[in-house]
């Protein structure tokens, strides 16, 4: 390899156009081979890329919920084994718990929310809806807004009136028309409430975020007037930035101690929600990106077999190059070049097929394709060239030239 | 008979003066195949492994869960779903039909401990009623009674797997276990329900009184009922009569009551789009495989370009040549199935202990299948390109 680096240009070229026109040469056994490279390589790009386009998707899905966001939940979130648990604590919190949060210091915003389903009659209909009893600030910091009519604002929360905003969704399914749902009225928990507003659509629900239109909005301390009770079943903290993420869990977290023990409460933040989310996927994904780089192999089979094929053709004018003073190391050169270039080939080829694809399949599944899955398949093309190649490029460096130039 | 035998013969021939060609083009398709067949082995395992597991829990069982069908299937419905009340328990239970009956809640992956051993554990609370409900069978103590949920005993039934695994034998009664940090006594240790080592299998589970439970987590609802109804004639109506309960209080779509085939179809309709999607990844390394194949034989056409001309020569018509090539990419590819077929079979002898996995006759049936299309689809250009050569080229070819 050594000679490889100091060697001279000439002799380089020498080997790329020799490598060339052998492969020219037998255009459709060149073909042949590639594919099988280009297949491999583009099923597990592909692969990849899905694996990675669903991981931006659930992480889109919740960042589209507002950002830097840092959640105190009752119960402990996550499990041991890292899914989550089954047992949802039914505890709640209190009025006081909300004023000592909004005490922490990098809180730009802290929102209660009591969370509840309930049954909502409307014209005669009854549909089971999650009522979510919580202050004006909850459409800024989860990046909701009105599509028809108006959210509530915090004389709302103050006169503790009797309005609903609602979620696209369950509005549509009520009154089969989302426009006209606005100014109606609506009967929860055998109450009277005005629709001031139906929320644009948010998407998502599913892989495990909550689908926020199928929700209810209301100011809580309305619904602490009607049911008398004063309980909050989540809060959600709002840090100015990224960074200070970590110091606001910090915060919450001494916050709650002070009234609770470790194991009542959680404090997460959405990306640890979201990293466990994506880790359960990311599981299944390697899987398959696994199963198929076994064809990868297959393909690196089929380029050993073809060289093996190759060198066995040319032992005559194998022999002759070493009479014309080639050495062992130039014959390796040769032969081990051309397996390489041949499946480097494949795996540009693969890479290209494969970015086309995602390019097209994108609007409708998500698929991303990152500078590391671009490297990866440039390296395990060159890898399986050079693994699969070198027994025979060492085959035919081997050859006794004597033997060779007298081949028939 | 003798055409079958000499075509058989050249194979073998053309084989044998190209060995190391011939290993390595079979060996593409054998590693193809192989993943397929050991894929396929271990999906069907799997779900029979499921199976036995809802069959050993007794038979005329029904589940009432949180969310729709279609979203317990996609695994939803647990998370953030409603949960049912004893008033909904109460009700269900007064129906007829209904021999026992528990509500259920569970915390899956708690963590058990006894004296510095840990394992990972699925916590089951329920009422007395579950030893009969999911047939469980005592090895040694006594099961939790009324009394234990009365008083909302700290005590627990474990199986005997477990006490083995934590205390190194089963003679465990009134011994202490620390479940999540809260202290239970043993009073049962259950006979095993057997199944691998996959470890959501039934002998991981510990039950306790969902009255001690809903005290420790402060979870006064629960996301379960199972119940046992008396004749199987019966469970379609008392699926209908529950529906019908819980439909006035909760949306159609926010729960389901299910019969065990109804469940176990479900989870065989999970695993066989899992399967469906591993054993189609892995066939591509089938087509791969079959490239190569095609290739190889491209060259052999070549090399043989001259031998060729001479059969034909001698006679041998274009058909002939036809099945001479087509018979040897027919021959690897068979071969090659064959023997991916014993591999698989001896690697699912020594896997079966620990990985549930089973090759069935479909599996075989269809290995061999897939080796023989691949070898025709891939293997008859290459015949036709030898079929049409003109002999007097052929013969002349140097």
């Amino acid at each position: 390899m050594v000679r490889l680096l100091v060697m001279n240009k000439n002799y380089f070229l020498f080997i790329i156009k020799n490598a060339f026109s052998d492969l020219l040469k037998n255009k459709l056994r060149a073909f042949l081979t590639t594919l099988g490279i280009v297949i491999g390589v583009s099923s597990v790009v592909l692969l990849l890329a899905f694996g990675l386009g669903l991981k931006q998707y659930i992480a889109d899905q919740f960042n589209n919920l507002g950002t830097n966001l840092v959640f105190v939940l009752p119960g402990q979130v996550f499990n041991r084994s890292g899914g989550f648990s089954s047992i949802r604590s039914s505890m709640t919190f209190e009025e006081k718990d909300f004023q000592n949060l909004k005490k922490a210091k990098k809180a730009i915003d802290v929102v209660p929310i009591f969370q509840k389903t309930t049954l909502v009659k409307a014209l005669g209909k009854e549909q089971a809806a999650t009522l979510y009893g919580t202050s004006d600030e909850i459409f800024a910091v989860r990046n909701l807004i009105p599509k028809y009519g108006e959210v509530f604002k915090k004389t709302d929360l103050e006169k503790k009136s009797k309005v609903v905003v609602m979620g696209p969704e369950i509005a549509e399914k009520i009154f089969d028309n989302q426009e006209l749902a606005v100014n109606q009225k609506i009967r929860i928990e055998d109450q009277t409430f005005k629709v001031i507003g139906v929320l644009e659509s948010k998407g998502g629900g599913g892989l495990g975020g909550p689908n926020l239109d199928t929700f209810l909005y209301i100011p809580y301390k309305t619904i602490f007037n009607i049911t008398g009770k004063k309980n909050f079943t989540t809060f959600l903290l709002k840090a100015e930035s990224e960074k200070d993420i970590e110091d606001l869990k910090k915060e919450a977290k001494e916050i709650m101690l002070k009234r609770y023990k470790e194991d009542d409460f959680s404090v997460a933040d959405s990306k640890e929600i979201i990293s466990t989310i994506q880790s359960i996927f990311s599981v299944l994904n390697m899987v398959l990106v696994g199963i198929g780089a076994v064809s990868l192999i297959v393909g690196g089979v089929g380029i050993m077999n073809i060289m093996y094929v190759s060198v066995t053709e040319r032992t005559r004018e194998i022999g002759i190059r070493r009479a014309l003073g080639a050495l062992e190391k130039d014959i390796l050169f040769q032969f081990l070049f051309e397996s390489i270039l041949l499946s480097l080939i494949g795996g540009i080829i693969g890479l290209a097929i494969s970015c086309l694809i995602v390019y097209f399949v994108r609007f409708f599944f998500p698929a991303l394709i990152d500078i590391k899955s671009v490297f990866l398949a440039i390296f395990v093309s060159s890898a399986i060239g050079i693994f699969f190649g070198i027994f025979p490029a060492r085959k035919a460096a081997r050859l006794s030239p004597i033997e060779a130039i007298r081949y028939e | 008979m003798n055409y079958f035998y000499f075509i058989l013969k050249t194979s073998l021939d053309d084989f044998k003066r190209n060995k190391l060609r011939t290993f390595l083009t079979s060996l593409g398709i054998f590693i193809g195949i192989l993943s397929i067949i050991l894929l396929n082995s271990l999906g069907l395992g799997l779900k029979q492994y499921l199976n036995n597991q809802f069959e050993s829990l007794g038979a005329n069982l029904l589940y009432i869960y949180p969310g729709s069908k279609k979203s317990i299937v996609r695994g939803g419905g647990l998370v953030g779903g409603i949960k049912f009340d004893a008033r909904d328990f109460n009700q269900i239970e007064k129906i007829n039909e209904v021999s026992e009956i528990s509500p259920i809640i569970g915390k899956t992956g708690a963590l058990a401990e006894v004296k510095g051993k840990e394992e990972i554990i699925d916590l089951l609370g329920a009422n007395e009623k579950i030893s009969k409900l999911f047939n469980l069978e005592l090895e040694k103590g006594r099961l939790i009674e009324k009394r234990d949920c009365n008083k909302k005993s700290k005590v627990v039934m474990i199986s005997s797997v477990l006490a083995k695994k934590l205390f190194g034998n089963t003679d465990v009664i009134n011994e202490t276990i620390t479940i999540d940090g809260n202290s239970y006594k043993i009073i049962a240790v259950l006979k095993a329900k057997g199944g691998g080592g996959l470890g959501s299998d039934l002998d991981t589970h510990v039950y306790a009184p969902l009255s001690t439970l809903s005290l420790i987590y402060g979870e006064k609802k629960y996301p379960f009922i199972y119940l046992k109804v008396k004749n199987k004639e019966n469970i379609d109506s008392t699926k209908e009569k529950i529906t019908a309960i819980l439909k006035k209080k909760y949306d159609e779509n926010s729960f389901s009551v299910l019969d065990q085939k109804e469940t176990m179809s479900m989870l065989d309709s999970i695993f066989n789009v899992l399967n469906f999607v591993l054993v189609g990844i892995a066939s591509i390394s089938l087509v791969v495989g079959g490239v190569g194949i095609m290739n190889i034989m491209y060259v052999s056409v070549t090399e043989r370009t001259k031998e060729i001309g001479i059969r034909r020569a001698f006679g041998a018509r274009k058909k002939d040549v036809l099945w001479l090539f087509l018979a040897e990419s027919l021959f690897m590819c068979f071969a090659s199935g064959i023997l991916a077929l014993i591999f698989a079979y001896l690697i699912n002898m020594g896997i079966h202990y620990f990985l549930p996995s089973y090759i069935d006759f479909l599996t075989i049936l269809m290995a061999i299948g897939t080796c023989s299309f691949i070898g025709i689809i891939f293997g008859v250009l290459p015949a036709k390109k030898a079929a049409e050569l003109e002999p007097v080229e052929a013969i002349r070819y140097e």
